[in-house]
């Protein structure tokens, strides 16, 4: 491990001022992804991973805290400072209908990035890389000339792709990248984004509220609620032995397409989630766990290594074999 | 494993890729009332352009002829001759001339100077829109007709001020309409991704933003010119738009009002023609609007 | 096809919808049979431009017309023709005896109406109750589905997604229907939220005797609710019979398919096997099977000759040629 990482961020925080208050979207989150890893952020509705993404992009500023690119503080660069950098950091977008300009062919949208940066001269080698984008991610050459509202979900989405690539990118946020396709479509997307990965040697931050779908690409996951990191392992870990009282319940509400006597009976999260605005000093999980107890009202806890290389944001689980304790049978009375 | 070409059936089909400019206009041309309005208007411009040619301007539109006045439509003249003589059929055809360019004249300068307001205040908001926004609503909230008294009384009668008058008014609308469509472009994941590239804000403007915000623009364009006309027209007929012997059509109106009891026609034949003009346009705008409807964009 | 002459609940057969568009004409659903019996639960799954939501609206006719159009078919409810109703037995039915539930609970909801008024209208257009009498049965339904009774003059806005999926529910069993149709009622839905709504939605099922038919493209939710399986693809049914033969013994090659097609939470690092192609234009009128194209197996015949739905067992059926060779079995490279 001596190879820093390609992507660190300490304390990474963002606020909104709204009417109603204070709105915590991310709040201190601390992670580090090595070069051809990928990180995988799992969440609900609300949960900050979204903002997260844009934050390491620095499509929105942090209120506090630090992101490291490649050992450089990037946190505080300003707009000119960070163009010569946005060709080395990417985006592929969750929806494949609207992160596309409807008036651009896709010759246009796919050479956009290099004619921008000027990474070839003449037409024709624009176009050969154009044609070469294509063939990458898959797309026939004669899609050349089509308009995005021409194709379906499974082609545009490639046309995402080909885009976040052409710039030679080290580092890709996919933004739930599959979430809008059919099952037998974002299985093609998927595997090509993992050839891709093999290739190229792309670091990738996973972001998806699609627990199969995170489990199948990622190396390590990262789980947050209302703006937090409450749990972060490897992937196996993670599903082998989930700690926080969330990620388990997390785990229990996918439903499993098993018929027969496979199927176990689901322990399910009560309530809805709390409001991110104007929180206090508690576990936000608090009000739906049914392992809260009067610590868990005293202050919210932090993430801390509960074993080698798995976090956990528990005050009742401060090693592994509490973490057992946290199961249905122990409330039984 | 299954082999392509023994499927005959699937051969995916050569199919021919339109941009959505193009399809929008197969969808106009499938409007039988867009069509018409077409139609009409492609023939008043030419006609327009033409009598600039065929007539002369001293001797065949204003040059008075006080035998031959008053004379009902016939042969010698199709659409008859006003109180001084004058055929009022030429006087059409080059009144065609002052509604169309004042029309689209107005609308165009008020199109570029709106649609640049409009835009900077819905893309940044805040401050900017603030100013901009409330400046343009007391503008707005003035009548046409008080702007043009007041730029007539500064700078005198002619068609060159109506024309000023008249561009303010129409930007104040684009102003609107450009800052409602780029509010909603805006939010679009299409602005993040040039964002995401490093694309400078101008250039997003530019190149993303207002291209996109372009079709309630281009329904409201028809539509307006459709008003300027009548308020051409009316400014004219009040005496402060396009000074006389101008063939304008509303002066037009306006001077025949004292025959309007034994020759009712120098004033009805005016009255039509801004009538069927604007109808045409309104026409063409509907059919815009429909053609343009965002339910096309699955 | 020949069933035991069970209580049929729905009975679809050979429905065949269209819509005329100005680019063309879209075939959404050709030639589809369907069968509920009462108290049953059938999951009708399959990919985006199957025709699933156009079956679920035709059995209510509520096609939108022009451009679409039900070209030929009948669908019998309880043994009524819905084909033949008039319009003032249709909405008679709808509503009452057959309920609805969209995806969306976003806009499902009036968002100018509480949403106790928006249950009470349902019950007062069915029932002859007054103002009062239906209010308090709002407020029964409200507490059905799990939300206070206090929060019957709130208003849509006022509530999460998933509570407002809730009321949806509500307004839908309010006039405890015979039959539901759910139309992927919780795809919109956080997961933990889509968990509670689906646990909801199976207690309100085994509470009533209602019969469900649930449209959805998640195998996951379908193992959860259904007893009985569909599937579906371009516009007519490829296979159908319990959850348990389609799930473990599945016939078709497009089930074992969508099957591999899974990233399954339970075996990681194994690639994903997608199915190679893509479904079909709606607006190519198809000669013969519909998924030859992309079929290991096919033959000539398949590209000729539409297979219909042959009986396998007393409850399983699958339309394919190759099950013409008795000894047939699936084996498992459709994913190459």
């Amino acid at each position: 491990m001596a190879e820093a990482p390609i992507l660190k961020v300490e304390n990474l925080t963002k606020y909104f001022h709204t009417p109603r208050g204070l709105l915590h979207a991310v709040d201190d989150v601390n992670f580090s992804i090595n070069k051809g890893k990928t990180l995988g952020i799992v969440g609900e509705s609300g949960c900050g991973k979204s903002t997260t993404g844009r934050l390491i992009l620095k499509l929105t500023n942090p209120t506090r805290g630090k992101i490291f690119f490649e050992g450089n503080d990037i946190s505080g660069y300003s707009v000119s400072k960070m163009r010569p950098l946005r060709s080395e950091m990417q985006m592929i977008f969750q929806d494949p209908f609207s992160s596309l300009d409807p008036r651009q062919s896709v010759m246009q949208l796919i050479s956009e990035p290099i004619i921008e940066y000027k990474l070839l001269r003449s037409k024709q080698e624009v176009e050969k890389r154009t044609l070469e984008l294509m063939d990458i991610v898959g797309l026939a050459s004669r899609y050349m000339n089509t308009y995005p509202h021409e194709l379906d979900g499974g082609r545009r989405q490639r046309i995402g792709v080909a885009r976040a690539l052409a710039l030679n990118p080290k580092l890709i946020v996919c933004d739930e990248p599959v979430s809008a396709l059919d099952v037998s479509i974002q299985a093609q997307i998927l595997n090509l984004l993992k050839n891709l990965q093999k290739d190229l040697f792309l670091t990738y931050v996973f972001i998806t509220h699609n627990l199969s779908v995170v489990k199948y690409f990622s190396d390590d996951i990262a789980v947050m609620y209302l703006g937090q990191l409450v749990e972060k392992a490897p992937s196996e870990v993670i599903f082998q032995r989930p700690m926080h009282p969330y990620t388990k319940a997390l785990l229990a509400a996918v439903p499993v397409p098993v018929v027969g006597k496979d199927r176990s009976v689901r322990q399910l999260i009560r309530g809805e989630i709390t409001s991110p605005v104007n929180l206090l000093d508690e576990c936000r999980f608090a009000n739906r766990c049914d392992y809260c107890a009067a610590i868990c009202r005293e202050r919210n806890p932090l993430l801390r290594e509960v074993e080698p290389n798995h976090f956990v944001a528990c005050a009742r689980v401060a090693n592994p074999k509490d973490a057992y304790l946290l199961s249905p049978a122990a409330l039984k009375p | 494993m299954a082999d392509i070409s023994i499927n005959p059936t699937f051969v995916e089909q050569e199919f021919k890729s339109r941009s959505l400019g193009q399809e929008t206009l197969r969808r106009l041309l499938k409007n039988k009332g867009a069509i018409i309005g077409m139609l009409f208007l492609l023939i008043l411009i030419i006609a327009a352009v033409l009598s600039g040619f065929i007539y002369d301007y001293d001797t065949d539109v204003i040059s008075q002829n006080i035998g031959e006045r008053l004379q009902w439509p016939s042969r010698a003249h199709i659409f008859g001759t006003d109180e001084l003589g004058r055929d009022i059929f030429i006087r059409i055809l080059y009144g065609a001339r002052y509604s169309l360019t004042i029309g689209s004249g107005s609308v165009l300068i008020g199109l570029i100077i709106g649609v640049i307001f409009g835009s900077v205040a819905g893309f940044y908001g805040g401050m900017v829109d603030q100013v901009i926004m409330r400046t343009n609503d007391i503008l707005y909230a003035v009548p046409n007709i008080m702007i043009a008294v007041v730029i007539v009384s500064l700078l005198g009668t002619s068609t060159f001020n109506l024309l000023l008058a008249l561009c303010v008014s129409a930007s104040t609308s684009f102003v609107r309409i450009a800052r409602a469509s780029v509010m909603t472009i805006r939010g679009q994941e299409y602005i993040e991704s040039a964002y995401a590239m490093g694309l400078p804000t101008w250039k997003i403007i530019l190149k993303h933003v207002i291209p996109n915000s372009l079709s309630p623009i281009i329904v409201q364009v028809t539509l307006l010119i459709g008003t300027t006309i009548i308020s051409a027209s009316s400014l004219s007929f009040l005496g402060i738009g396009v000074p006389s012997p101008a063939p304008e059509w509303g002066a037009m109106l306006s001077a025949g009002r004292s025959q309007i009891r034994n020759a009712s026609y120098i004033c009805v034949i005016p009255g039509l023609a801004i009538m069927f003009t604007v109808l045409a346009l309104n026409l063409l705008g509907d059919g815009l609007r429909d053609a343009l409807d965002p339910k096309l964009k699955k | 096809m020949t069933e035991k002459k069970l209580d049929n609940m729905l009975e679809v057969k050979d429905l065949k919808v269209q819509y005329n568009t100005d680019t063309g004409i879209v075939y959404a659903v050709n030639g589809l049979d369907l069968c509920i019996t009462s108290k049953k639960t059938l999951g009708l799954v399959g990919e985006t431009g199957a025709g699933k939501t156009t079956t679920a609206l035709s059995i209510l006719n509520l096609v939108p017309n022009p451009p679409g159009k039900i070209t030929s078919g009948e669908i019998f409810l309880a043994g009524k023709s819905v084909l033949g109703m008039s319009v003032n037995e249709l909405e008679k039915m709808r509503g009452n005896e057959v309920a609805m539930i969209f995806q969306d609970p976003m806009t499902a909801l009036n968002p100018v109406m509480t949403v106790g008024d928006q249950i009470a209208e349902s019950i007062m257009l069915h029932n002859k109750v007054s103002e009062t009498e239906s209010m308090s049965r709002a407020k029964e339904m409200l507490r059905l589905v799990g939300i206070d009774e206090g929060r019957v003059h709130d208003y849509p806005h006022q509530f999460s997604g998933g509570m407002r999926q809730r009321v949806v529910i509500a307004i839908a069993l309010a006039c405890h229907p015979k039959l539901l149709i759910a139309d992927e009622p919780t795809t919109a839905l956080d997961v933990t939220i889509q968990a509670q709504v689906l646990e909801l939605i199976k207690q309100l099922i085994t509470k009533s005797d209602m019969s469900v038919l649930l449209i959805t493209h998640d195998l996951g939710v379908v193992a959860e609710i259904c007893d009985e399986v569909a599937v579906m693809y371009s516009g007519r049914i490829v296979e159908k019979g319990t959850a348990d033969d389609v799930f473990n013994h599945m016939l078709h090659v497009y089930t074992e398919g969508l099957f591999n097609s899974l990233p399954n939470l339970r075996e990681r690092g194994e690639e994903l096997r997608p199915i190679k192609g893509m479904m079909p234009n709606p607006m190519e009128k198809i000669v013969g099977c519909s998924f030859a194209p992309r079929c290991p197996y096919a033959t000539e015949r398949c590209l000729r000759e539409i297979p219909i739905l042959r009986k396998m067992s007393d409850t399983h059926f699958v339309a394919c040629h190759a099950y013409d060779d008795k000894t047939f079995t699936l084996k498992g490279n459709i994913n190459g």
